[in-house]
């Protein structure tokens, strides 16, 4: 095997030493961001995992982790750039008292030095490289997207006080985003794109076995396997991955090794995976009890062993 | 010994190129910048794992779920078309005639007996080449006597079509939703540019001491004009409601559109539209079966603007109908229903699937209310949808 075919390899193993268990086609779309050094872009439904995958990567890369979330409203005061007014004052205040000279005073007021860097501009600024998450871009104005083009594609920043500033490193940039809003085709034709979708059975039983391993492997089965048929119910909110941990987290607290045969115990713990009150009226203890009934689902597909096997 | 032309004939980027014409076939955006990325991704990638090639270019043409949804199959009916049995049409695009392992040694060899060993040529090389009109196939393979690059499909009725080409629809929706100018609203907000607004720079000085550092600008408020899709699901439209519904699908995705169905009653279908997943056509065809009787299209105009549109649908914003215009409510009642939409200062557009105009009684007397009528029954018919409004 040569060099680059280990680092496919190899990245997929870091991502997974760093709690993120990557399929091989994500883990060769990411060595391919890092090779041609573009942005990944991720759209997936809310709680797959996409921002686990910019964190799961700075911890495999051994880079830092710089994190911009986006909202309605973000500007470049907050994302790139900001002019320090309290110590600019400061400045020409001692400036005055000393009779310092004007031209001078002009010369630095507006360098480098008076700039505080937000998380776009450290990216490109920052020595050593580093992975700039910038989360939930569909949050974002257009106006901000548009301004984002330049930092994605050319690495380098405008400041019309300074000039470019360009990049002393590539960071890796991961965007997510939920599909809220439709990002403009530039923005998307910068980027690789890469669907997160909810994973199969098997890679979330192991998954969940992986980030909780203090819950029984019974649990683990049996709850996947339920939150799997759930997932086939017309909901407002599909119950994510984060929603599966939370709620096998919640059945461990409450000392279950198992997944209960009272569909009224596991209704009680139901507020882990469902988010809306149209979900929480539709699943009633009758659909628990159906979706329960089928819990021998994992065992027929043979990733999760018979409960007389594992006891 | 090969020719000038074999050779050129075998080079893996002509190939690669071919592909890049077949997606772009089936609606993907693929420009230059894209075909010389996938000939640098198919360089740097291994031989040994030539398979991971597929990944990359996929995360490379796609653009939203549908494209990516769809690249597997268009993948292994360019590359391995005995995999696969008549799923995906490829008419017009020349066969693979080396499977894409070879194309991936090939291009391995190339660059070795290149010898170009730093990463900046290796890049120029893949590029290069792969900006050439790729999306014309190599004249070898081109159809002769009189041959044309139109599509038929444009001009083929709706009717005809099989549910793959229903994909076209979209783009052709999208760019009429580009063109929608968003309305200057009242309202002001605060903005880059724009004039001074002296109350936010007053109030933000406070932070510097008094000091008027920085100016708060703020401009008039725009929005983008809603877009109300109605389609009609009665007995006489049974043959046509699914290819409305895929157009208001459109709306719904592309301009945020609200869409309604109606025959002697009325039900939104917005949210159903919206969700995810596979299960969206069959709704759409569920709910235009469970309908399928009489029409009563005044009535359930008045229904839509004294309940959901009621105060919502405003000056500049859209109601497009779509309905052969068969009527079973009183003549004169539907131009009264029309004119309460234009007196809020909304334009009507009328859809129907006949090339005339409908020429009902009631659509007689509706028709100086309605801005346009849009025959569409085939996809240049739909494309001329913007130059009607």
């Amino acid at each position: 095997m040569n060099a680059s075919a280990a680092s496919i390899a190899t990245l997929q193993q870091d991502l997974q030493c760093a709690g993120y268990l990557a399929d091989e086609g994500l883990a060769s779309v990411l060595w391919m961001a890092l090779k041609l050094e573009r942005p990944l872009l991720l759209e997936g439904e809310a709680g797959v995992g996409k921002t686990a995958i910019a964190a799961a990567a700075a911890q495999a890369l051994g880079r830092p982790l710089l994190r911009l979330q986006c909202y309605e409203g973000l500007d470049l005061a907050q994302a790139a750039y900001e002019w320090n007014y309290s110590r600019q004052l400061l400045e020409i205040r001692l400036s005055e008292a000393g009779q310092a000279g004007a031209g001078q005073l002009r010369d630095n007021l507006f360098s480098e030095a008076f700039l505080l860097q937000r998380p776009l501009l450290q990216a490109i600024r920052s020595p050593e490289p580093t992975v700039l998450l910038i989360d939930e871009i569909d949050r974002a104005d257009e106006a901000f997207e548009a301004f984002l083009l330049e930092v994605l594609s050319e690495h380098q920043i405008s400041v019309p006080e300074l000039g470019t500033l360009k990049a002393l490193s590539r960071p890796l940039v991961v965007l997510t985003s939920n599909g809220t809003r439709e990002l403009s085709d530039a923005l998307r034709r910068r980027c690789l794109y890469q669907f997160v979708d909810y994973p199969d059975l098997a890679r979330e039983m192991a998954i969940v076995k992986r980030l909780v391993p203090e819950a029984a492997g019974h649990l683990v089965e049996e709850a996947v396997a339920f939150v799997q048929k759930l997932r086939r119910e017309d909901l407002d909110k599909t119950p994510g991955v984060a929603e599966t941990l939370d709620w096998v987290r919640a059945l461990f607290q409450l000392g279950h090794v198992a997944l209960p045969d009272d569909e009224h115990a596991i209704a009680v713990t139901l507020a882990a995976l469902l988010k809306t009150r149209a979900d929480v009226f539709q699943v009633t203890p009758d659909v628990v009890r159906r979706l329960v009934g089928g819990r021998r689902i994992a065992q027929d597909a043979g990733v999760a062993a018979s409960p007389v096997a594992s006891r | 010994m090969t020719s000038p032309a074999d050779a050129a004939a075998c080079d893996p980027r002509l190939q690669i190129g071919r592909f890049a014409n077949h997606l772009r076939m089936h609606g993907y955006p693929i420009g230059f910048d894209e075909l010389g990325l996938m000939v640098r991704m198919a360089a740097e990638v291994p031989i040994a794992q030539w398979k991971a090639v597929a990944p990359m270019w996929r995360s490379a043409v796609c653009g939203d779920r549908r494209q990516w949804d769809r690249f597997p199959a268009l993948f292994d009916a360019f590359w391995f078309p005995h995999k696969v049995r008549g799923t995906v049409k490829v008419s017009g695009t020349a066969r693979s005639g080396r499977s894409l392992p070879e194309r991936v040694a090939d291009l391995h060899a190339r660059l070795d007996a290149d010898s170009r060993p730093d990463a900046t040529a290796r890049a120029a090389w893949a590029s290069d080449g792969a900006g050439a009109d790729e999306a014309e196939p190599h004249s070898a393979h081109r159809a002769m006597g009189g041959a044309s690059r139109g599509d038929p499909a444009d001009t083929r009725p709706f009717a005809e079509w099989a549910p793959q080409d229903l994909e076209r629809i979209e783009p052709v929706v999208a760019a009429f939703a580009r063109r929608l100018r968003r309305v200057l609203m009242r309202r002001r907000e605060a903005a880059g540019d724009g004039t001074l607004d002296v109350r936010a720079s007053l109030r933000a000085a406070c932070s510097s001491g008094g000091e008027l550092i920085e100016l708060a600008l703020k401009r008039r408020r725009r929005r983008r004009p809603q877009v109300v899709v109605m389609v009609d699901v009665s007995r006489s439209m049974e043959a046509h409601a699914p290819l409305f519904l895929r157009i208001a699908k459109a709306f719904g995705e592309c301009a945020g559109a609200r869409v309604f169905v109606f025959h002697t009653r009325l039900a939104e279908i917005t949210a159903m539209l919206r969700q995810p997943g596979a299960r969206v056509q069959e709704r759409i065809n569920a709910v235009s079966f469970a309908f399928g009787g009489g029409t009563r299209i005044a009535t359930n105009l008045a229904d839509v603007l004294d309940g959901p549109l009621r105060g919502s649908l405003a000056r500049r914003d859209l109601l497009l109908v779509c309905s052969d215009g068969f009527d079973a409510d009183p003549p004169e009642q539907l131009a009264v229903e029309l004119a309460r939409v234009r007196q809020r200062g909304a334009d009507v557009v009328w859809l129907h699937p006949t090339r005339e105009p409908p020429a009902s009684a009631a659509m007689r007397d509706a028709s100086a209310r309605v801005r346009a009528f849009v025959p569409v029954f085939d996809l240049r018919s739909l494309e001329r949808l913007p130059a009607a409004i």
